[in-house]
């Protein structure tokens, strides 16, 4: 074994190992608290992590501690790794969101603790008596309820300062959150609408309306163009005029699919993150669409009856191909009946 | 070679493979006459009206059904269900159906010409590229009518290869998605093989030539000698004719097939490699700096025709990742790998696979998710429901390029492994070229996903 294959197998492959293995807890931890926040990214996420953590747990079993295992035993091995970190997952995530994301994290800590629990017993073999499988239980039981209606009453009796307060992250995502989650942080939002452009960003991809909040602020922001259709108004000389159109419009407009991107190259409020993502997402909005013929493909589009010239052609083209094969099929059988 | 497929012998003996066909619903689904027939029909009623709406409903590509379907539904799955269930597509594809109509009607059943035998795959992969270069040319994607005319053409071709040839000739010789499907399919999650001990006895053969109920395989493989799912629809006619039960479907790693090849062939390499030119070229022309790219090209061709410098710039993507691996190979030889310029080049080019599906997922699932709501809005714009289009993406920019890292780092992941395995598990000293060659297009690809990019529908 020469050094460098020696230390990959001592050093390297375990590290890297070890390394999946909480990295991938910690992307189901994120994926499932964030999860209400932006559904989509955060599956992502979660399945990103799942894939991690069960890779690891693999790689584990077969190449480190070297277990002869079947194709069931494997497959076994896979559901309930995956299962343990997610219950691992929603008990940490949990924990970390508890005050912002409140009875959802209720929810997921009791939850979390059953199944990494189970799935715990169930991947390492171990077996429970019947006796003992009952006790256990009883102490599950006797643990979770308490911590549940504890847990429960504790954001009952927190809430309105819980909700108010928000998510506490200032990316993209978690304004998300507040809006999906139905919260109403418009007082969130006029403190924290000029401030910075991550902040920003987020409630428009939730796509919620906060009008109100925008209308306070005496913006004439672009969501608010683009509703009066009627008005045709061009969005980008809004927005030139519209010297403060903070970031929070702009970047409200891109996520629900327009096309500001004048706005954001002006405005400067756009961070270098989200402005990718911005013009990425180019669409003209509804009224437009419906005048200029869509997405970002240039000039009106002309409406036109089917070009019966052109069918007809391929019409005539196939039921040639459709005669001859009839031609030939007759000319076949005719042969066959001769030979006969 | 040899000792290669002694060590995948030894696989296939140690290891009992996990068979599909051991669960009862599941084979006696495939052995029924539904399968694939209902979801051929579904798939065909579904295309029937996506022709329609193309070449009849509004040319707005936001709006038609047809254009929303095809590009940014169909499309962006199409890789997805190569990677899982292989060629299953072809089994329900709507021009794969309407071969078998044709032929029972009006087909004379010829062989097929030692010509398509011969280069079919070369011309899949020239129709390939030609009608990827026509969509930029003539804006096929765009245009409504365009795709409707493009999918009429190639009804056209089924029905004159259905009626003169036998079986399904158009799809195992001509369909421009055949050279795709094949590559993409040898690394996909499920194989379909004969039982080598029970293939060895048989004499029906009638899973080849098929029997009174059912047609031989229509894509003129023989199980018996097949070791690759390239040409394998899953239509499951075999399944239906075998009469001793030799077939096996399995479940298998992602890639697996491609460690273990037994010929390969310089054109599905070759078209390994131009694919991922073209993934870099589609995924370029909707990126801001297209233009700045065509201003460049257009000093030195003295023109502003688009047709011209866009052109070139596909040829040159196409070309760069051929010289690329040509580069690559030739340093290997050099370095020892004991094999010529051309038996690497071959060899080692279906390593660029998985990161050729992974470009082509990445790419596609940005339409997927920033336009997929389109396809749902245009169905119920169709049967007369206008619902509110202010916003058609299903999620962020941001969640999508998340997204695209993610199948990008995998297809690294199963190209670097695949170079590993195809290089007999050599060392880094061997095989650094190959797995620079797959860090650098792993690097372009991520880099092109970092920029802006412009939408279908």
């Amino acid at each position: 074994m020469d050094t460098s294959s020696a230390s990959w197998k001592q050093i390297w492959f375990p590290y890297i190992n070890y390394l999946m293995y909480f990295l991938g807890v910690g992307l189901i931890s994120g994926g499932i608290v964030h999860m209400p926040i932006e559904p989509l990214r955060y599956s992502i996420i979660l399945a990103i992590g799942s894939a991690i953590f069960i890779t690891a747990a693999f790689l584990n079993e077969i190449y480190i501690e070297k277990k002869k295992m079947g194709v069931t035993q494997i497959l076994k091995l896979l559901v309930y790794s995956f299962i343990l970190s997610l219950g691992v997952g929603m008990i940490g995530g949990g924990i970390q969101h508890f005050s912002d994301l409140g009875r959802y994290a209720v929810f997921l800590i009791p939850t979390g603790i059953v199944l990494s629990f189970v799935s715990y017993i169930l991947k390492n073999g171990i077996v429970v008596p019947k006796k003992q499988a009952f006790n256990i239980s009883l102490i599950l039981v006797l643990f979770l309820s308490p911590l549940t209606l504890g847990l429960d009453w504790y954001v009952g009796s927190n809430n309105n300062s819980a909700s108010a307060s928000g998510h506490g992250h200032s990316d993209s995502g978690d304004s998300h959150g507040d809006s999906d989650s139905g919260h109403d942080d418009s007082s969130t939002k006029e403190e924290d609408s000029h401030s910075d452009s991550e902040d920003g960003h987020s409630d428009s991809d939730s796509g919620h309306d906060d009008s109100s909040t925008k209308e306070e602020d005496g913006h004439s922001d672009s969501e608010e163009s683009h509703d009066d259709s009627d008005s045709g108004h061009d969005d980008s000389s809004t927005k030139e005029e519209d010297g403060h159109s903070d970031s929070e419009d702009s970047h409200g407009d891109s996520d629900s699919g327009h096309d500001d991107s004048s706005t954001k190259e002006e405005d400067g409020h756009s961070d270098s993150e989200d402005s990718h993502g911005d013009s990425e997402g180019g669409h003209d909005d509804s009224a437009n669409e419906e005048e200029a013929g869509g997405h970002g493909h240039g000039g009106p589009v002309k409406e036109e009856p089917p070009n019966i010239k052109v069918l007809s052609a391929f019409g005539a083209l196939n039921g040639g191909f459709v005669l001859i094969g009839l031609f030939l099929k007759l000319k076949n059988r005719r042969k066959g009946l001769n030979n006969e | 070679m040899s000792n290669l497929a002694t060590k995948q012998n030894e696989e296939v003996e140690t290891k009992e493979p996990f068979n599909l066909l051991n669960y009862r619903p599941v084979k006696a689904f495939l052995k029924s006459r539904w399968y694939p027939g209902i979801f051929q029909w579904i798939a065909f009623a579904i295309f029937s009206v996506i022709v329609f709406e193309l070449v009849a409903g509004t040319m707005n590509p936001s709006r038609n059904f047809g254009t929303s379907t095809t590009w940014v539904l169909w499309w962006p799955m199409i890789p997805v269900i190569f990677l899982f269930l292989g060629r299953f597509w072809c089994a329900i594809c709507p021009f794969g159906k309407l071969s078998d109509i044709v032929r029972k009607l009006v087909g004379s059943e010829r062989p097929l010409p030692k010509f398509l035998k011969k280069y079919g795959i070369w011309l899949i992969d020239l129709f390939f590229i030609l009608i990827t270069w026509s969509d930029h040319i003539f804006g096929i994607i765009e245009s409504p009518r365009g795709s409707g005319y493009l999918l009429l053409i190639l009804v056209t071709m089924v029905v004159a290869t259905s009626v003169f040839y036998e079986r399904r000739a158009f799809c195992k010789t001509l369909c421009f998605l055949g050279g795709l499907a094949g590559n993409y399919s040898r690394s996909g999650a499920l194989s379909l093989r004969g039982t080598p001990e029970i293939c060895r006895t048989c004499k029906s053969q009638s899973c080849f030539k098929g029997n009174d109920k059912v047609e031989g395989c229509p894509m003129f493989v023989y199980v018996r000698t097949m070791d690759s799912s390239a040409d394998c629809n899953l239509c499951a006619n075999c399944v239906k004719s075998c009469p001793n039960d030799s077939i096996v479907i399995t479940p298998r790693v992602p890639t697996k097939e491609l460690w273990f090849l037994k010929k390969p062939k310089l054109e599905h390499a070759s078209l390994a490699a131009v694919i991922m030119g073209i993934v870099f070229v589609q995924n370029i022309t909707m990126l801001t700096v297209w233009k700045d790219i065509l201003a460049y090209i257009s000093k030195f061709t003295m023109t502003d025709s688009y047709n011209v410098n866009f052109t070139v710039a596909f040829i040159i993507s196409m070309i760069i990742p051929i010289i690329l691996l040509l580069g690559t190979a030739k340093l290997a030889a050099f370095k020892g790998t004991k094999q010529d310029v051309i038996n690497n080049f071959t060899k080692f080019g279906y390593a660029i696979i998985p990161l050729d599906l992974a470009g082509h997922l990445a790419h596609n699932f940005f339409h997927l998710i920033t336009e997929g709501k389109a396809i749902y809005l245009n169905f119920f714009s169709l049967i007369g429901i206008e619902m509110d289009r202010s916003n058609i993406a299903f999620g962020t920019t941001s969640t999508v390029q998340l997204l695209q890292f993610a199948i990008i780092a995998l297809g690294f992941v199963g190209s670097a492994y695949t170079t590993y395995r195809i290089g007999d598990k050599a060392g880094w000293k061997k095989l650094w070229p190959y797995y620079l060659l797959m860090i650098l297009l792993t690097i372009v690809n991520i880099y092109i996903f970092t920029l802006p990019m412009g939408h279908r529908v």
